[in-house]
């Protein structure tokens, strides 16, 4: 049987990798940091909470979750758009993200209330891993997750490879001269969002299969998705999956190594890791390893 | 002549009488007080404040503060005082800045008394502004020490973290533990909760070998377990299996993630004591961790009332929610009582005239959670518990009652299964 540290920092690393991947794409083609990414990609997990609670496989939650979260993702779109057009800047338009962010989580409650009164259970605080199947003593999750993780790394690379993938990459350079060159910056940018969404919204919809969640998850995860993000590079796609599984791992793996160099003290500072990790990264990084490696291939 | 004389005496008679009457009746009128018909001092809407301190306890106790306001109200209208009282709801999301801006909000919005915070790191955070503002706080779930201040505008309907303590050492010793591995959670609570457990441990001759503090905004236990695991073992390998058992102090909000690390540990299945946090008889440990509670004998503590509100209160709770109502929700329902019933009593919805009532109705109120006087720092003075533990009853993972802690006598009354 594998320790549950290394199954815990698996699905930790996978899934915050996903996130931090749409925390970046997003953040590249639009130039404004989405601060409510991470509650939109955890308010699938209510979706995965409400097929347990209707009897099914909670991961049938994946495919809604995906849908969910593409569709909340791309009305922020537009609606961002809608205030760039007002005269906003870059800032109050991340600010107004927080905003929505907070309209999510008041719906998110409302919804849980809902799911409360109709199930007659309590269900602010819920995980659902015990629903989870066990293949060779290893919980679904861990394969489902890793699964998905390769098939999206596979389809980026292919998706940036095609037409729109090439448009993607023109506007994420320079949107003013890819728009010159008749491409519709704002439809590919708003599918892309939906894409992002949507596989944030999977990460999202799996968390509760091996941890807790609750209403305040979402807002929380942010620190992180930003350490994981800043540490692979805040512009580099690539950079930010292996931020997210560093930031994933370290989370879990570090601080049992820690607890162990230093004492069980430690263990109570664990959220303080990507914080401490994210200062360290701007400090002394700001460009995050990739973009450090790319700065010393470009000479 | 004499017959002239005569009725001039009788006019000059007849004069002065009148004169003498007419001035008496304005006097009169000066001086009887008229009986004015008797006016209610209060009537109308009566906001009361309830102050969350995060989504999770919310959705743990507003079903219980929801009853409780629907029968002070009906009690109210039955009696014919024309008085409703409306619960204003707010969430300070798990941060002690929002907290303080959320009560500053029921103040403004007319809130004289408010039920909550349930945290202890919450109260604290807010009662400095209470205090300044004169505005009554009555907690339900509150524990730590540090908020037993005589003449504050804080009260709690449970005890403080000491008395909820020593139950659990009571426990560890009724089952012959006399070694505790212990994690606790990283705030007030955790911090005066093991710093009670380690002095009553201390006078009681229980040795706690190891304790450690967890974070409490962490999602997941795996590495807090890992370690709880490799200290156990420790533990295990120098006393004995027998002598040796874990406990877990936290928020009941963390019973359902501990749990649920729990069951990757198949070391922490089979120990001699497992006791968590004051959640017994909690629906959703049974919902969602049902297995890894009943494989690791989970026991924990709440209110023990035999008092008919408390069964009416767990019966209409159940119909309606469908869950038990939550081990503090019993002193949530209390504290609506006690602050409806002393606006009642002052006569006035001012924070200062309640203050001082509180601890008289206290005294003579008789709730879902038992007798609840208070002292004369706030704090509720006593209260018996009755010790759960969840067991597989035909395969199905079931609260079960093992034990009543009697809070005059401090001794725990097994009950055999």
């Amino acid at each position: 049987m594998i320790d549950p540290l290394i199954i815990s920092a698996i699905a930790n690393s996978l899934i915050m990798g996903l996130v931090a991947l749409g925390f970046t794409l997003q953040y590249v083609t639009l130039r404004v940091p989405n601060l409510a990414h991470t509650t939109i990609c955890f308010s699938s997990a209510y979706i995965t909470l409400t097929f347990w609670l209707l009897g099914y496989n909670p991961y049938f939650g994946v495919f809604i979750g995906f849908l969910e979260s593409s569709i909340l993702t791309y009305l922020l779109y537009n609606f961002l758009n809608m205030l760039k057009a007002r005269g906003l800047d870059d800032v109050s338009l991340m600010i107004s993200t927080i905003g929505i962010s907070m309209i999510i989580y008041g719906f998110a409650n409302i919804y849980l209330d809902y799911l409360a009164y109709v199930f007659k259970t309590y269900t602010r605080t819920f995980t659902l891993a015990n629903a989870d199947f066990k293949l060779l003593g290893i919980p679904g999750v861990i394969y489902i997750s890793l699964i998905l993780f390769v098939f999206f790394l596979l389809f980026f690379n292919w998706l940036l490879s095609t037409k729109f993938g090439i448009q993607l990459r023109a506007i994420v350079e320079k949107p003013s001269l890819a728009e010159v060159h008749g491409v519709d910056v704002k439809r590919v940018v708003g599918i892309a969002w939906f894409i992002i969404g949507g596989i944030g919204g999977i990460a999202g919809s799996l968390w509760p299969l091996w941890f807790q969640c609750d209403p305040w998850l979402g807002p929380l995860m942010l620190t992180s998705i930003f350490a994981a993000c800043a540490l692979g590079g805040i512009k580099s796609i690539l950079g930010s999956l292996f931020g997210g599984i560093f930031i994933g791992v370290s989370q879990v793996i570090l601080l049992s190594v820690l607890s162990d160099l230093v004492g069980t003290w430690i263990i109570s500072f664990k959220t303080l890791i990507p914080l401490i990790i994210a200062s360290l990264v701007l400090l002394f990084l700001p460009e995050g390893i990739m973009g450090k490696i790319q700065k010393y291939r470009g000479g | 002549m004499s017959h002239l004389v005569s009725k001039k005496i009788l006019a000059i008679f007849i004069i002065v009488l009148l004169v003498v009457g007419i001035g008496a009746y304005f006097v009169g009128q000066i001086t009887v007080v008229k009986p004015s018909p008797v006016k209610p001092a209060l009537s109308g809407e009566i906001p009361i404040g309830v102050l969350h301190s995060s989504a999770s306890e919310e959705g743990y106790f507003q079903s219980a503060i929801n009853i409780a306001f629907e029968d002070v109200n009906k009690w109210f209208n039955e009696s014919g005082i024309p008085i409703k009282f409306v619960p204003l709801i707010e969430n300070a999301e798990e941060s002690t800045t929002k907290a303080c801006e959320k009560l500053e909000s029921l103040i403004a919005r007319g809130c004289q008394v408010i039920i909550g915070p349930q945290w202890s790191t919450t109260s604290l955070a807010v009662k400095p502004i209470a205090d300044e503002r004169k505005v009554v706080l009555i907690s339900p779930a509150s524990g730590s020490p540090a908020l037993s201040i005589a003449g504050d505008y804080f009260t709690r309907t449970i005890p403080p973290i000491d008395a909820w303590q020593l139950v659990d050492v009571a426990i560890a010793m009724g089952r012959g533990i006399n070694v505790l591995v212990v994690v606790y959670s990283k705030d007030t609570f955790g911090e005066t909760s093991i710093a009670a457990l380690e002095k009553i441990a201390k006078e009681k001759g229980v040795v706690i070998y190891e304790s450690f503090a967890y974070d409490p905004t962490a999602k997941d236990f795996t590495v807090e377990c890992s370690k709880l695991v490799e200290k156990y073992k420790e533990a295990v390998s120098k006393f004995g299996w027998e002598k040796v058992g874990v406990e877990i102090i936290g928020a009941g909000g963390h019973c359902v993630p501990w749990l649920t690390a729990v069951e990757k540990f198949p070391e922490l299945w089979k120990t001699a004591s497992f006791v968590g946090p004051h959640v017994a008889g909690a629906t959703d440990v049974i919902k969602y961790t049902g297995s890894a509670a009943a494989k690791s004998g989970f026991t924990s503590i709440g209110p023990y009332a035999r008092s008919p509100l408390s069964l009416s209160l767990k019966t209409r709770h159940k119909e309606r929610y469908g869950t038990e109502c939550y081990t503090y929700g019993y002193a949530a329902y209390d504290a609506v009582w006690i602050a409806a019933l002393s606006i009642l009593a002052a006569q006035e919805y001012k924070g200062e005239k309640l203050i001082k009532v509180i601890p008289s109705i206290s005294r003579v109120y008789m709730g879902a959670s038992g007798y609840c006087a208070m002292n004369e720092a706030g704090d509720r003075i006593a209260m018996d518990f009755e010790i759960k533990m969840v067991k597989f009853i035909n395969d199905t993972p079931s609260w079960v009652t093992i034990g009543y802690f009697d809070s005059s006598t401090q001794t725990i009354t097994w009950v055999s299964t």
